[in-house]
């Protein structure tokens, strides 16, 4: 269980990573006071998905899994309401790794996916609503899923504004990702707009970290400033760590992988 | 007697100027209008904030270094959220430090080292072939090769079997998590903080199986009482030895303990907290591309011996509820492994 449990109505929630074995998930609810299951759903085929968001209007937790799937469930019953495919990433064998954000005004849900996929989501229905490709600017719905050139999320949560329609994610780049532990890759925290347009959202900036401490002259094909997002080797569960945005009082804080600590906002 | 009057007016001074510079560095109660005190918000995890103005193009207030990773002596990696609130944010990271920084400045606040516990002691009790038969590797030189024929075929998931039987003594059942006495920084997960507690606090665990309680002001300990008998000075909970919790009993009992992760959901005076669970040999070990005998799927972390019987050190992976000022365990819970 790595994920920070979620809590409402008087139940606890974890999504689990160790059922059968390491590798299939379950999602379960717990009685606060004792710890008594109240329900659980799964085993999933795949774990160690995101960490799960609750609507308490709708009633529902939304957990991501390692299959790729987003599952709606009823918080008081354990009944699934629907389940939408996010995306898996075969080189990395990892899928919604990212977690789920809930903008509750629109009736929609947020994700992520290794693949670099964007979507919101009707929160009642599980119906796609829009979609993007992270740091694709140029893609378009219509268009074919990337193969290359995108960033995705690994751990990394999305973090919501709900009032100005905009969210901070941070990703690394797929080109050099899942080429073994020695290749690192490049980390960046973008920016989006997912209310303005109607198919698709847009991203408003990106600042790339960079790590001259870390990597310093001479710099080859493998090694430069920045190259800081420790690698993994293909076709095993190994999903990437980056840090999370905060929001707080009109300003994103971020920790990178480069050493320093961010504050991006207006001055106070 | 002039010397005497110099020396009180000096000492006075000093302590104004201390008492200003402690006033600068000790941060206004509750002055942080929204804060995100730990990562998704808030016990719904909705990752959305209540307020506006945040920047729609690139702007960057402040850029601060890290204390040196230790083993390293490079600014300390930070791959873990941050929590900010009490007009202080906290980062955590890969090298075993926690530091809390003026949110507003950035200025460094406090700032905490974490090292790896010395290794827990060699299990006994392990046959001699406990090693053998185990998976193969899928990278690297031995690619595909497994320890040892079983039962005198080589296993179907192997590429192929050494032919000698690999020497379990020379393979530590714990050394995939031996990293103590090199002076290297434990993974510390994410941290919540508690503004409700006062002083307000800041929980966090650590890869190699404590759970803290640390005043968010100052970095100071607040719990108190080791679950080891220890008399450290800055105190952690181990929550893999509760008293009555889901270990006590079990084989190899010390070599047990859990990674934590995630930081914890704190609710009406409880904590609740997961672990991972840690085979402690064959962490590095690949994607479990292993079958048994009747083609069914075993986890590979786990090590097994020429007759299939796994062999696990550590095995956790519990969820706790915790009291929040004292670190007992209330309950915990086994999701089935």
């Amino acid at each position: 269980m790595t994920n920070i449990p979620p809590v409402a109505g008087g139940k606890v929630f974890f999504n689990a990573d160790t059922v059968t074995d390491y590798h299939y998930g379950q999602m379960a609810a717990c009685n606060i006071d004792s710890g008594a299951e109240a329900w659980h759903v799964g085993p999933t085929p795949l774990a160690q998905g995101g960490n799960p968001a609750i609507s308490i209007p709708r009633n529902t937790i939304f957990w991501p899994e390692g299959d790729g799937n987003v599952w709606a469930t009823d918080i008081t019953t354990g009944h699934v309401k629907w389940v939408f495919h996010g995306g898996y990433c075969v080189m990395g064998a990892t899928a919604v790794a990212s977690s789920m954000a809930v903008d509750e005004e629109r009736g929609w849900v947020l994700g992520a996916a290794d693949t670099g996929r964007l979507f919101v989501l009707d929160m009642d229905t599980g119906a796609l609503v829009k979609e993007a490709y992270l740091g694709v600017p140029s893609w378009q719905p219509g268009n074919e899923q990337p193969v290359s050139g995108f960033y995705f999320p690994g751990y990394s949560a999305i973090a919501l504004v709900p009032a100005q329609g905009i969210f901070y994610i941070s990703g690394t780049d797929y080109d050099r990702a899942w080429k073994g532990q020695f290749s690192r890759g490049r980390e960046k925290l973008f920016c989006y707009n997912y209310v303005s347009n109607s198919t698709t959202l847009t991203q408003l900036w990106e600042y790339q970290f960079l790590g001259p401490e870390w990597y310093p002259p001479p710099y080859n094909a493998n090694k430069s400033p920045e190259y800081i997002v420790k690698g993994h080797d293909p076709y095993q569960v190994a999903g990437y760590s980056l840090s999370s945005p905060a929001l707080v009082d009109g300003h994103v804080y971020y920790g990178s992988w480069n050493g320093h600590v961010y504050c991006f906002g207006d001055p106070y | 007697m002039k010397g005497r009057k110099f020396l009180l007016i000096s000492v006075m001074a000093l302590f104004v100027v201390t008492g200003l510079y402690a006033a600068l560095l000790v941060p206004e109660t509750g002055a942080t209008d929204y804060p995100w005190p730990s990562w998704r918000h808030d016990l719904q995890n909705t990752g959305a904030a209540p307020d506006s103005g945040y920047p729609t193009t690139l702007k960057l207030l402040w850029d601060k270094t890290r204390p040196n990773d230790p083993f390293n002596i490079k600014p300390s990696r930070c791959t873990t959220p941050a929590a900010v609130g009490n007009n202080i944010a906290i980062f955590t990271g890969n090298d075993g430090i926690v530091e809390a920084r003026d949110q507003y400045t950035g200025e460094l606040i406090w700032s905490k080292l974490y090292l790896w516990l010395d290794a827990p002691p060699a299990p006994a009790g392990a046959p001699a072939d406990w090693c053998q038969g185990s998976d193969p590797d899928i990278s690297g030189s031995n690619l595909g090769i497994c320890g040892y024929k079983i039962n005198g075929q080589c296993p179907s998931w192997c590429y192929e079997c050494s032919d000698t039987p690999f020497d379990c003594s020379q393979v530590d059942l714990i050394r995939g998590l031996d990293l103590s006495g090199v002076g290297l920084g434990v993974f510390v997960s994410a941290a919540t903080i508690d503004l409700e507690a006062s002083p307000p606090r800041v929980y966090f665990g650590t890869m190699d199986g404590r759970f803290m309680c640390l005043n968010l002001l100052t970095g100071e300990s607040l719990w108190s009482g080791t679950d080891d008998g220890g008399t450290t000075p800055h105190p952690w909970r181990e929550p893999w030895r509760a008293p009555g919790g889901p270990n006590v009993g079990r084989p190899w009992y010390d070599q047990k303990f859990a990674w934590h992760l995630s930081p914890p959901s704190v609710y009406n005076g409880k904590l609740f907290f997961g672990s991972f669970l840690p085979s402690f040999y064959s962490i590095f070990k690949q994607f479990p591309f292993v079958m048994d005998a009747n083609n069914h799927p075993i986890a590979s972390w786990p090590s097994f011996n020429t007759n299939y019987k796994m062999y696990w050190v550590g095995r956790d992976g519990w969820t706790y509820c915790a009291n929040k000022d004292t670190g007992d365990i209330l309950w915990s819970w086994d999701p089935g492994g």
